[in-house]
């Protein structure tokens, strides 16, 4: 199971243009916490982990069912991530990660998707009259043309999936931004690979990365958000923003009253559809107590502890936690950050 | 409200490109025309950026005749762009204007964020150097292949071909203005510095290599003046 209790946020609004053109919002995005329960995983003892997926549809007269394809796309990545083997989660919950093997794994899934998108696509037209092939080489599937960007957390690997041009961010302890895949400075304008392209399943790039506690921050927006701002920089700050305003509950309760207002700021000036995901560790987790209490306890006893005498626990805890804040608010040392 | 996480925000560049023809056969009646048409669509195109709030809209122009040169180089923006009339005389060197445009429209020299450019090339007569090679190039280049391009034909003797080419894509989706007279230049000016800039500044993603022309969807063209037309401002 995911170690830190996570968070997915999501948000997303509508375009002026695509308002002004009277269709609908184009993006579609999804967090889910996928619970592995059933029979076929009982030797994994209940893992879950985060789930989160942005797509963007492409809106335009060749693609005017793209709302309906970027839905599609999202849910045809969740399924094929709620229903992975039992063989497939113990490579990603293994306590000894194979970090090859979990990115070869990763590789099966990409054309998975791709595969379960066209399914859906299929079932929309009431089944194509011609063969999957004949409709991939006509691209029948142009209409419902949609990009696509995965985070998929587990407890030792994150698997980062990305087709088009729907973004993924993550952001360090030390507030320095990374990303999974490259800016393409080849594509220009508008362009952009797609679920709908013949060979969509080779082009879709895939990375897997060993969990990395330094990193508790996922950011996944559709390009919307990212042409809103002057430069790549500029893109990058919102990224360390959020990250430092989720650190803390009233900074979380912020994200929450003002990221619905803030996108619409970010949609007048980029005039496209805007969605945003975060993928972070609740606030609780992080606090900035937590390595006080590490400094003297290892983990396992730290268990224990709270088992045996939750109480006094929690009493001794909250007074070592207003030391603690008050030596990080006067500066003096002693106390490193949990994060 | 709490502040704003992010950088700075910024609307979308989108560069307008006028290409005119100044040659010798320009003169009189047809440059006038052009200055004016130029001159009386600016207003128009400050109430397209109005209307479209996320474009940057900047203007620059290029004319050409015995060569090409800048008429306004640096990219202006819409709210502060004036026309300075220009002069006829000389040949109809249209390659060499659209090789100009084709070093503004370069990856290194646009903003990444941009929005498809949109050239108007307005000539009344046929080109006299080798644009052939000059449009291969601007097709070849990204932003060139991205970009909106119209032509507006002046008077009878313009090579509707070349314009053709120019504007690429598929003929029967949208052609060449032909204006023989004043009236009519004036109108498709307007058009064409306003409904195309609108369609540029709502462009819509598409996949990669689906297309070679811009698809950036522009509404249909006005149709040249029924009513009867003065005969002096005929070309």
């Amino acid at each position: 199971m995911l170690r830190n209790k996570w968070i997915g946020v999501t948000e997303t609004e509508i375009g002026l243009k695509h308002k002004r053109a009277g269709r609908s919002n184009q993006d579609a995005i999804e967090y889910k916490k996928i619970q592995y329960k059933g029979i076929q995983y009982k030797e994994l003892q209940g893992v879950s982990a985060g789930f989160m997926a942005v797509s963007d549809g492409h809106g335009s007269d060749r693609c005017p069912k793209s709302d309906i394809g970027s839905k599609r796309a999202v849910e045809a990545a969740l399924s094929v991530f709620e229903t992975l083997t039992l063989d497939q989660l113990s490579t990603l919950f293994s306590h000894a990660p194979e970090e090859r093997r979990a990115f070869e794994l990763a590789r099966e899934l990409c054309p998975r998707i791709v595969a379960n998108w066209r399914e859906m696509i299929q079932k929309e037209e009431g089944g194509f009259s011609t063969s999957c092939e004949q409709n991939i080489s006509s691209n029948s599937y142009l209409a419902y043309g949609a990009t696509l960007s995965v985070v998929f957390r587990c407890n030792s690997f994150t698997i980062f999936m990305k087709l088009g041009d729907c973004e993924i961010l993550w952001v360090d302890q030390e507030e320095k931004v990374g990303r999974p895949f490259g800016r393409s400075i080849e594509i220009v304008g508008e362009d952009t690979e797609s679920l709908c392209m013949p060979n969509a399943d080779q082009l879709m790039q895939c990375c897997v990365r060993r969990d990395n506690p330094s990193v508790q921050f996922y950011l996944v927006c559709s390009d919307g958000v990212e042409k809103a701002f002057v430069d790549n920089s500029a893109f990058e700050i919102l990224a360390e923003d959020l990250a430092k305003m989720v650190k803390t509950r009233e900074g979380l309760s912020n994200l929450k009253n003002n990221l619905k207002s803030w996108l619409k700021e970010y949609s007048e000036f980029s005039g496209d559809d805007v969605s945003i995901g975060l993928l972070f560790a609740k606030p609780s987790d992080r606090s900035h107590c937590g390595g006080l209490y590490k400094k003297h306890l290892s983990m396992s006893r730290q268990k224990k502890v709270c088992m045996k005498s939750k109480k006094s626990f929690v009493s001794s805890f909250k007074s070592q936690s207003k030391a603690c804040i008050d030596k990080e608010v006067t500066g003096s040392g002693g106390v490193t950050a949990n994060q | 409200m709490s502040k704003r996480p992010g950088g700075q925000l910024a609307k979308r560049p989108l560069q307008f490109i006028w290409l005119c023809d100044c040659s010798g056969s320009m003169a009189g009646k047809k440059i006038e025309s052009l200055n004016f048409a130029i001159n009386e669509s600016i207003p128009a195109m400050r109430q397209v950026a109005e209307d479209n709030p996320n474009a940057d809209i900047q203007v620059r122009a290029i004319t050409f005749s015995s060569g090409a040169r800048w008429h306004v180089e640096t990219p202006t923006e819409v709210q502060s762009f004036t026309w300075s009339p220009v002069n006829a005389g000389g040949l109809t060197d249209l390659g060499q204007a659209i090789d100009l445009a084709c070093d503004a429209l370069e990856v290194q020299n646009m903003p990444e964020r941009g929005l498809p450019p949109v050239l108007v090339l307005v000539s009344d007569g046929q080109p006299t150097d080798n644009f052939s090679s000059a449009l291969e190039r601007l097709v070849r280049i990204p932003w060139g292949a991205k970009s909106v391009r119209i032509g507006i034909a002046i008077g009878d003797d313009a090579d509707i071909d070349v314009l053709q080419q120019f504007m690429g894509g598929d003929a029967r989706e949208l052609q060449p203005l032909v204006a023989t007279n004043a009236q009519d230049l004036v109108k498709f000016i307007r058009w064409a510095s306003t409904v195309p800039l609108t369609a540029a500044s709502r462009p819509a993603s598409r996949p990669e290599g689906v297309s070679t022309d811009s698809h950036v969807p522009v509404p249909p063209a006005p149709q040249p003046s029924s009513s009867p037309i003065d005969p002096s401002d005929v070309f």
